[in-house]
């Protein structure tokens, strides 16, 4: 390793916090003495603040599941036939803020693209092994209600949109479903749901 | 190959499914789509939102983004645009409930567009800079400063395929170009 590479690293060490005593004196000292060695400081400590963006946020891990599942979803689509889902939004990763507790049970909140549609959908817990799910569809041209059938595992739950294209049911068992959307017999586009 | 020709073959790897590809366009993206929503003092759920709505309306447009410049341009705008159709949605649900403090929002005053264009600056300028460094100098850097799992010089050294010993001098070699890079675009230190 040359004198010079040495005196980044000192520099680079003193940005990361990774310097001790007297170490941290020789490194001001180098950076106080050459220009040069200065600004490569100063880079580094831009470069830990731009990773300092995303570990305050603390999202890392809901931003690569999210950006992952809404790839496969667009690429799905590619393919045409009936508009799916495209994942823009889950709650189920978010971390729980610094200092409060995780509840027993969680609410969920997903939004998917649907052609052009907006669909947002919230799960409530009820019991362990059931849940109340409300749904909004937006991006609606025309009135008229439409109908939304559940289908997951044996059963089959079918409801309609009121006037402001909200939707409900009740009470429904935890597992994996496909939404359909329909309007006058016609599929505007299905989602694939796993609770 | 050239940074530029490096980056067609990105977008059509995406365009052709696959999610290593996307993550690798994702990972130069989020900081810019985070620095911006950090200048909006965004809370959590609302960063996520406005980054899923980003990264939909990038695949839709990742055809016609031939150049690095090009996609942090449009990252950088669209991201501020999803910002403010969000306000907007939110200041018009607080006329109806009467609301202080738009949902989504942990802030108490709004930063104008001069002060939200200069928080997001740095991130935008550093990873424009980056892409125009040649890959193996671009990864090493972003492996030692930005990547949350702070890997070793060990796993990097088996990552990049070199030895431990050469981690340094590529390192200075990359950061001296960053710097060249950084002060071409009238970036100051």
């Amino acid at each position: 390793m040359t004198g010079k590479t040495n005196k980044i690293e000192m520099v680079i060490g003193l940005a990361m916090g990774s310097l001790a005593g007297h170490e941290i004196v020789v490194a001001e000292r180098l950076i106080a003495k050459e220009p040069e060695l200065a600004e490569v400081y100063e880079l580094a400590r831009q470069l830990l603040s731009a990773k300092d963006v995303r570990r305050e946020a603390e999202v890392g891990h809901a931003l690569k599941n999210l950006s992952s599942q809404l790839f496969r979803d667009y690429i799905r689509n590619l393919k045409g036939g009936i508009p799916t889902g495209i994942t823009v939004f889950d709650s189920r990763d978010l971390p729980v803020p610094r200092g409060i507790r995780r509840p027993t049970v969680d609410t969920r909140g997903l939004r998917y693209k649907l052609g052009d549609l907006d669909v947002e959908l919230a799960f409530y817990p009820t019991t362990v092994d059931s849940c109340e799910l409300i749904g909004q569809v937006s991006g609606l041209d025309g009135p008229g209600p439409l109908t939304v059938t559940l289908e997951g595992g044996s059963e089959v739950h079918t409801t309609e949109t009121d006037q402001f294209h909200l939707f409900r049911f009740p009470r429904i068992p935890v597992t994996e479903y496909r939404l359909i959307l329909q309007r006058n017999d016609a599929v505007l586009g299905t989602i694939e749901i796993s609770l | 190959m050239s940074n530029g020709a490096r980056f067609r073959v990105l977008i059509e790897q995406c365009l052709l499914g696959d999610e290593t590809a996307w993550s690798e366009v994702v990972e130069l993206v989020t900081p810019v789509i985070l620095g911006v929503c950090r200048g909006r003092r965004l809370s959590r759920e609302a960063s996520l939102d406005i980054f899923g709505q980003v990264c939909f309306l990038l695949l839709k447009k990742l055809p016609t983004l031939k150049s690095p410049e090009k996609l942090l341009a449009f990252v950088a705008t669209t991201t501020r645009w999803e910002i403010y159709a969000m306000m907007r949605r939110t200041r018009l649900l607080d006329d109806v409930l009467g609301s202080d403090l738009p949902d989504g929002f942990v802030g108490q005053q709004e930063p104008g567009p001069d002060e939200l264009a200069e928080q997001s600056e740095t991130e935008e300028v550093l990873v424009r800079a980056l892409l125009k460094l040649p890959e193996k100098e671009a990864k090493l850097i972003r492996y030692l400063f930005l990547d949350e799992n702070e890997p070793t010089y060990q796993e990097i050294s088996r990552k990049l395929g070199i030895p431990v010993a050469s981690i340094g001098p590529t390192r200075a070699r990359g950061l001296a170009k960053l710097r060249r890079l950084l002060k071409k675009y009238g970036h100051n230190f």
